[in-house]
């Protein structure tokens, strides 16, 4: 393990260089540059298939790269086991609804302060105290986390109860919960109405400002990045297609052309995309 | 949470009264033989039911706390307060062996391997005669020479207090795991894999401090079990003790721990009272075991959960099977 280094302020949170990944011969992800900044949030957007959720498998490590590398906090976290780097302060939310279904809202985010209430053995079967202390303030602040989301009334409700708005939330009170630096969201809006959506950009907004340094989020609710986005990296076929505000990728044609070209004959993602 | 916790002090109160009460040497041998699977099915339950994996292989934990408890006692004359936690000790450090490398596979994979290593053992206790004694098994484990002087009665009432404490040591130990951070990781990964690793759970080593405890309590189990019946043989390693713990947890409701503990009761006082039919015992257990998983996937203590709301909280859920990737 490499010592920490003390990143200077303009060195970035995140730094992934030509992060390539083939699966049976076929390309998913090539040459893939991405960077977050402290304090940003960055959106990932593209295309159904565009490679979105792979690159947040190999930055999370639960896909290993077939080539390039990922820094974070100026350390590489290429090849560490996925809870490695959830515990260097990289944590992720899926895509596919994940939440521990059989657990209340309430268990599932105590059960996400996992790293804060960690214990030795000893502590385990002998000597209680320091772990009950660790254990009373994670439900403390696991119920501001649920206040926080506006999950207050259901905090003892089973997760496989909730609607499909609230498991979101849900969702992002777990990944808090493990105290992030850097918060990556896979289509957290999915499924949500518009008015869902807006309530679920407020939130987001709170979070960046009270919760968490960073925010990468992989959305296609376009009022939703392009409401809370400095920056946002558009991906089309694996690759990068182009960068910037988001008054730039508005303004962009190459933009309009993966959304608007292929999706009109495709399964939808022009839809999607126009939803702004 | 206090639910099941005073569920299990009032089992811990009637269980002390019991021996007075009922004063028959055979209930009291029965009550024993409760204890020994209370703390089998106890074990199994920590891997089912928050390791999430289903082993064939327990036996290989039981036998090997027996052998420990027979050699030490024979051969280095140990008395049966070492010879049980030294027992359960050995079977531990199997355990983390065995756990080392079964636990980095999952499904069938799982079953198979640890099965392999319960017939492996059975094997060598069958061979290395030089230690073992081979298949003529070691005979003559010493009593201990309170339960010699006390009479029959009075012998099966040491006995059974000493199942007692053994049960109350494990039920505190596998209770302070589950409540733990442990705990709350391995039911984290149980339900769902990815969300465990993405919050920083490391789903091997969890697994290892379940599967390791869950080994110790079948190794004092075993070490027990060669005091009480003053034999051990291969056979300690056969497949109708797992056939046993498996009903008991799977009727009892894994995931939950007063579940096995009733399933445990339930099984032994069933098989005693079937013991007329012998074929026809096996036939029922296995419509039984077949109506358990089709009608309460949760057994006992699920159906018990539909009612009080504390205890439906506590319920062993279903487990839920990992999808291959994340996504
Ligand atoms: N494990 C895998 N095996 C084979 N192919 C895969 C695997 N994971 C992803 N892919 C392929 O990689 C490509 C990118 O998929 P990915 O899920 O990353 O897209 P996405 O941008 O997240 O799309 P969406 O908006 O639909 O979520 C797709 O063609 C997909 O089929
Ligand atoms: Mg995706």
């Amino acid at each position: 393990m490499r010592p920490e280094t003390t990143a200077s302020p303009a060195a970035p949170l995140l730094r992934a260089e030509r992060l390539s990944i083939t699966f049976g011969g076929i390309k998913a992800v090539t040459d893939f540059d991405l960077t977050v900044g402290d304090g940003e949030i960055v959106s990932l957007i593209g295309p159904n298939g565009a490679g979105k959720t792979t690159c947040f498998n190999m930055l999370t490590g639960f896909y290993r790269p077939t080539g390039g590398t990922a820094q974070f906090r100026g350390q590489v976290i290429t090849g560490l086991k996925p809870h490695a780097i959830a515990r260097r302060g990289l944590v992720r939310s899926f895509q596919k609804t994940s939440v521990m279904k059989n657990l209340t809202v309430f268990e599932n985010v105590v059960t996400g302060h996992y790293l804060q209430t960690r214990q030795s053995l000893m502590q385990t079967f002998l000597f209680e105290g320091a772990s009950k202390r660790a254990a009373e303030a994670a439900r403390q602040r696991s119920a501001e986390i649920v206040q926080l989301l506006g999950l207050g009334t259901r905090s003892e409700t089973p997760a496989h109860h909730l609607s499909c708005g609230d498991l979101r939330l849900l969702e992002v009170g777990v990944a808090l919960a493990a105290r992030p630096t850097l918060l990556m969201l896979d289509e957290p809006a999915a499924g949500l109405n518009t008015a869902e959506a807006n309530a679920f950009g407020e939130v987001l907004r709170t979070i960046v400002a009270t919760q968490v340094r960073s925010l990468l989020l992989v959305e296609h609710n376009m009022g939703l990045v392009m409401g809370v986005s400095d920056r946002i990296v558009v991906m089309n076929f694996g690759r990068k297609l182009i960068e910037g505000t988001p008054a730039e990728i508005l303004g962009s044609d190459e933009v309009r052309e993966a959304y608007l070209g292929k999706g009109a004959a495709g399964k939808g993602a022009a839809g999607k995309g126009a939803g702004r | 949470m206090t639910g099941e916790r005073s569920s299990l002090l009032f089992v811990l109160v009637l269980a002390a009264v019991f021996p007075f009460a009922v004063q028959n040497p055979y209930i009291l041998h029965l009550a024993v033989i409760a204890g020994i699977y209370v703390v089998l099915a106890t074990s199994l339950n920590l891997i089912v039911g928050y390791v999430g994996e289903f082993s064939l292989g327990h036996t290989a934990f039981f036998g090997i706390g027996a052998y420990a408890a027979a050699l030490l006692s024979t051969a280095a004359g140990l008395p049966i307060w070492l010879t049980v936690p030294l027992a359960g000790l050995l079977a531990g450090l199997f355990g983390i062996v065995i756990g080392a490398i079964t636990l980095r596979l999952q499904g069938p994979y799982f079953v198979i391997v640890t099965l392999a290593f319960a017939e492996v053992l059975r094997i060598v206790a069958t061979n290395w005669i030089g230690l073992t004694n081979g298949p003529m098994g070691i005979a003559g484990v010493p009593q201990p020479a309170s339960v010699a002087a006390a009479g029959i009665v009075g012998g099966k009432q040491i006995y059974y207090f000493m199942a007692a404490g053994m049960v109350a040591v494990s039920l505190y130990l596998a209770w302070r795991l589950v409540r733990s951070n442990s705990g709350r990781a391995a039911v984290a990964v149980r339900e769902n894999r990815f969300v465990a690793q993405s919050i920083g759970v490391d789903p091997f080593l969890t697994a290892m401090h379940v599967f390791t405890l869950s080994a110790v309590l079948a190794g004092f189990a075993g070490g027990f079990y060669a005091h009480y019946v003053s034999f051990v043989g291969p056979e300690v390693f056969r497949f109708s003790f797992m056939a046993s713990m498996i009903i008991m947890v799977l009727m009892g409701g894994k995931g939950t721990l007063l579940g096995p503990v009733l399933g445990a009761v339930i099984v032994v006082g069933l098989e005693e009272y079937l013991r007329q039919a012998q074929e026809l015992r096996l036939t029922l257990f296995g419509l039984i075991v077949m109506a358990v998983v089709l009608f309460a996937p949760n057994g006992l203590m699920g159906l018990l959960a539909r009612r009080p709301a504390w205890l439906a909280r506590r319920a062993a859920p279903a487990l839920v099977s990992n999808q291959g990737e994340p996504a």
